[in-house]
Parts: structure tokens; sequence; C-alpha cells
């Protein structure tokens, strides 16, 4: 019997979400934005700007560090886990492909994320409710594209381990995200340089380096900004490619890490 | 059912990534419906060895086949079931949530998960435990597991790497009886260690590798036969005779006293009947007399 992809896909998954909810790691990170949510009740009341805006902005960054941590911290050690505890082996020794078994640890990293992105963007609906702010769609939206992130995140960092330590996955993806969430930067220094080879290697970084400014609405969310069908639909095929190629690398990487 | 041929295994290590060759050009045909011992010190190739039969890497050199297919092919891993040296699994899941996971992995259907696991369990002796987490199981309870996991999907040809190690007098009969049992069932059973008398008890043919070289492979019949060559030595056990007289009758190689009486060792099968004799007129009481059998230490000397 040759198991079907989706059907090794949802085991692991299985597998591998329970195995991440009972992580001490997740709890601490969840603390620290649940925390980061009662900073900003306190700043609200601190400041002479309106409360709901203290807070939209405090949330939206608890959910957008949450969930990228989750996925950085998570994703780094699941493969790494898996060979250092040498439960691999046995799954591996089944009729499966390592595409299909990191596709199955990728869903269950997805699981975990969502589940945090949905329990945090509920508790900052909740507060915006209590202190008077207003829904509008971009901050759905907005919140829709740091999920987004998160996931590109836990594709990168399921990369990055299955040929690498776990704590130099995470040191290499904090570079990504902070790199990432920086491209226009890059751009714009490159634009500024008067030397000709700096200006191509830093347009040549900036165009390979995985771009995570098109999952950030900054202000726009603040302030209630439309964002247009076109920008959502570029973020969401961009996190698609960038989270497809991610996965078939480290399937390919998988092969030279086994024993 | 699985045939190794001309497999070399090299892999790259230290700063230099220096070639280090791990197995040298083993070959043997492990038999259908066979038990087949793997023997070999630790760091011999052993574990090399499996993972290159339960499809876990690709040889350097050579082919290892099931029944013609590739190992690393899935289909053919399909017909394998592998137990791991130190079953490694999520000890956070229960007995019967493992067996979920790699019933899954093996390509069955939940309906085939369900009934096959109320039958592995059943088989192993481990239907109590089912609902317990693997992290409270003993070591001998991982290792009936992990055999469960491994038959689950009822494959031809079963993997055991170390299946006895750790385990106590008790558990390793157990293990060994769980094995015969197996082997009686129809699987072909492969199964490695570095403990003689485990392979002996239970295997029809058995190879030992050294540093990575086949050094011998065939039966144990075979291979017993040919450690019996210039033995066939007999041990005697008495009483009623002191440790003196005994130890002036030059035909036993050794004599020693044990609470009982004496338990000395005839050198060869010659001159046996005289020696008794010699004994019972100095008013012995013979305990036993038994040929010593040559074992699989004595041809792997």
């Amino acid at each position: 019997m040759i198991p079907k992809t989706h059907q090794v896909a949802l085991a692991v998954a299985r597998v591998t979400f329970s195995e991440v909810i009972r992580d001490k790691i997740l709890y601490n990170i969840i603390l620290l934005a649940v925390l980061l949510f009662g900073v900003s009740i306190l700043a609200s009341q601190l400041s002479f700007i309106t409360p709901e805006r203290i807070i939209l902005d405090f949330g939206m960054s608890a959910v957008n560090l949450s969930c990228s941590m989750i996925a950085i911290f998570t994703g780094s050690w699941l493969i790494g886990k898996e060979f250092e505890r040498r439960t691999v082996f046995v799954a591996l020794s089944r009729p499966i492909s390592r595409h299909q078994f990191v596709l199955g640890k990728y869903l269950g990293l997805m699981q975990v994320i969502a589940l945090n992105w949905v329990l945090l963007s509920l508790l900052l609906s909740g507060l915006l409710l209590l202190t008077g702010g207003t829904f509008n769609p971009t901050l759905i939206t907005g919140l829709f594209l740091f999920l987004l992130q998160s996931l590109v995140l836990g594709s990168l960092a399921l990369m990055v381990s299955s040929f690498t330590t776990t704590s130099l996955s995470v040191i290499i993806c904090i570079g990504f995200y902070l790199i990432g969430n920086n491209i226009s930067q890059i751009r714009s220094v490159a634009d500024q340089s008067k030397s000709d080879s700096a200006k191509a290697v830093l347009k040549g970084l900036a165009l390979i380096l995985p771009n995570l400014e098109h999952f950030t609405l900054g202000t726009k969310v603040t302030y209630g900004l439309p964002v247009t069908g076109a920008f959502v639909a570029t973020a969401t095929g961009y996190a698609f490619v960038l989270s497809a190629f991610c996965l078939i690398c480290a399937g390919i990487f998988l092969k030279r890490k086994e024993q | 059912m699985l045939e190794i041929s001309n497999v070399v295994q090299t892999f790259r290590t230290g700063f230099w990534m220096k070639n280090v060759t791990v197995l040298h050009d083993v070959s043997f045909t492990i038999p259908d419906r066979s038990v087949f011992g793997f023997l070999g010190a630790n760091g011999a190739g052993k574990t090399t060895l499996i993972a290159l039969m339960v499809g876990l890497r690709q040889p350097t050199s050579g082919t290892v086949k099931l029944k013609g297919i590739d190992c690393y092919d899935p289909k053919a891993k399909a017909k394998v079931g592998y137990l791991p040296e130190r079953p490694y699994f999520h000890d956070h899941l229960t007995g019967e949530n493992l067996l979920k996971y790699f019933g899954a992995l093996s390509g069955m259907s939940s309906r085939q998960i369900e009934a096959r696991t109320v039958q592995v369990l059943k088989q192993v002796g481990m239907s109590h435990a089912r609902k317990l987490e693997l992290k409270k199981y003993s070591k001998g309870m991982l290792q009936r597991i992990g055999i469960a996991q491994a038959i689950l999907h009822e494959p031809e040809f079963l993997v055991l790497d170390e299946p006895m190690s750790g385990l106590d007098p008790v558990g390793r009969k157990e293990i060994r009886e769980l094995i015969t049992q197996l082997a009686h069932d129809g699987h072909t059973v492969f199964f490695s260690s570095h403990v003689i008398p485990d392979v002996e008890a239970i295997c029809d043919r058995v190879a030992l590798i050294q540093k990575g070289k086949l050094l011998a492979c065939g039966s144990i019949h075979d291979l017993l036969a040919q450690g019996a060559q210039g033995s066939g030595d007999v041990e005697v056990g008495f009483q009623g005779v002191s440790l003196e007289v005994a130890q002036k009758l030059t035909a036993f190689k050794s004599v020693r006293v044990i609470p009982e009486g004496i338990r000395a060792v005839h050198a060869g099968q010659q001159g046996l009947e005289a020696t008794l004799s010699h004994l019972i007129q100095n008013q012995a009481k013979i305990l036993w007399v038994q040929p010593i059998r040559p074992s699989l230490e004595d041809v792997f000397k």
C-alpha cells in the first residue's frame, strides 16, 4: 500500500500539532503577546491620543510579533527535533517521500500559527470593542497579511533548519524577518549609492531576499485607509509561491541530512 | 527475499570532508521465511546496512533489492516493517495514536488501522496500554509497541535493529518468543544484535560483520558444524570423590568444585568410558554427562 500525499500530510500534521501545543516556547510567546496587550491598555490610559489607536497599534504589533516568532522558533526545531530524537527514521522507512513529510510538518505548524492568530485577533477585537474602537476592512486585511507573513516565515524556517542547526536557523530567520521588512530601505540605499557595483549588489539582494513588506500595511491600518484587492491578491500569490519554493527546497535538503 | 550485492557505503566526515568507507563490498542474500541474525560489534556497520535495507538511504555503490525492487523505492518500503535500535517515537502519543500515525504513513485506511490495532496490540501483549502515553512506557513496553508498529501493515519483511538491547532476561525471552511467533506466522525476520546467544537461540541463518566487512554468512547449522571440528569435549558432573582424586585424572581438561560436587571437562570423547568407570570404582556418583555443544562464539572466535 502506497499512501496518498494528503493522507501522509494530514497524519504528520496531526502529530506535529499535538507535539507543538505541548511546547513551552509557544506559551511563552503567547504570554508575551498578551502582556503587550496589557501594556497597550496601560499606555492608552496615559496617552493624550485616542486610546483605541494605541490599542490598535500595540495589538497589531503583538499579533505580528507573536505569529512571526512562533513561525520562526517552532518552525526551526520541528525538523531538527525529529532528527535529534531520531523519530524521523521510522517515519521515513514507510513508503513516503521527504516532500510529503515536510508538507505534513508545515501543515501542523500552520495549524498552530492559525490558532494563535485567531486567539490574538479575537483578543484585539474584544479590546477594540471595549474601548470604543471601530472595525474596518483594512484592519481585517492587515491581520490576514500578518497570517500570510507568518506562514511564509514558517516555511522559511523549515527550509533553513533542514540544512542547519536549530539555533542557527532561528538566527538566520530572524535576519530574514528584519531584512525582509526593510527591502524598500535596501532599494533606497542602492539608489543613493554612487558605486555601480554596490548598487547592483544591493538591488540584486532586494530582488532575491523574501520581501515581507508585501504583508505590512503600516499606517493604513491605523487610519483605516483602503487596500486594493490587487494588493491582497499579489501578497497571497507571493506567499504561496515563496512557501512552495521553501518547502520544495526543504524536501531536497532533508535527503542530505539523513543519518 | 532480500539481495544485497557488492554494497559499498562511504560517508564524508571531518573538516576536510574526508571519505570514510563504512561498508566494504558487502554481499549476501536473505531467504524467504527465514529468521536471519546479523551479528557485529558496536560500530561494525550494522545500523548503516539496515538503513540501506529499509530505504533510508541509497548505497554509494552496489544494490539492495527486496524481491527485485530497489529498497529505496516506495513499493519495496511498503513490504518492510522496521523497528529501530532503542525505539524512538513521539512520547506524547498514546500507543493507539502511534499505531494510527504509522498506519496512515503505510497507506492503510482508518478502518484497516482500527482492525489491525486491536490484533497487533493483542499479539504483542499491549492491549492494556493502548490509551497510555509512550512516555509512561517501560523499556520492554516500548520494544513491544515498536514491534507492533513494525507489523501493523502486515509487511513481508521485518527488520529489527537490536530488538533486545537494554532488556532484562525476562524481557529478552519474551521478545525472542515474539520473533519466533512472527516467523511462524510467515514473516521473514532480519534482526541485528551483538549478543550471540540471542541470535543462536532463534535464527536459521546468520551473518557476521566486522569493521564493515562481511566475515561469515550461512545457516546456523553449517556454521556450528564448522565450529564443532576438533572439539567434542564432554562435561561430567559427579560427587563422592575428592578434588585431588579428580585432578589426578589426566583426561580432564579442567576440574572445579561446585555445590553439588565436582564439574569437569573431559577432553574429547575418546577414553570417556574408562574415565567414568574409574570414577564409579572410586565410589563416585555420576550426576550428568553432557557433550559440550559448540556455540557461534566458538565459530567467530
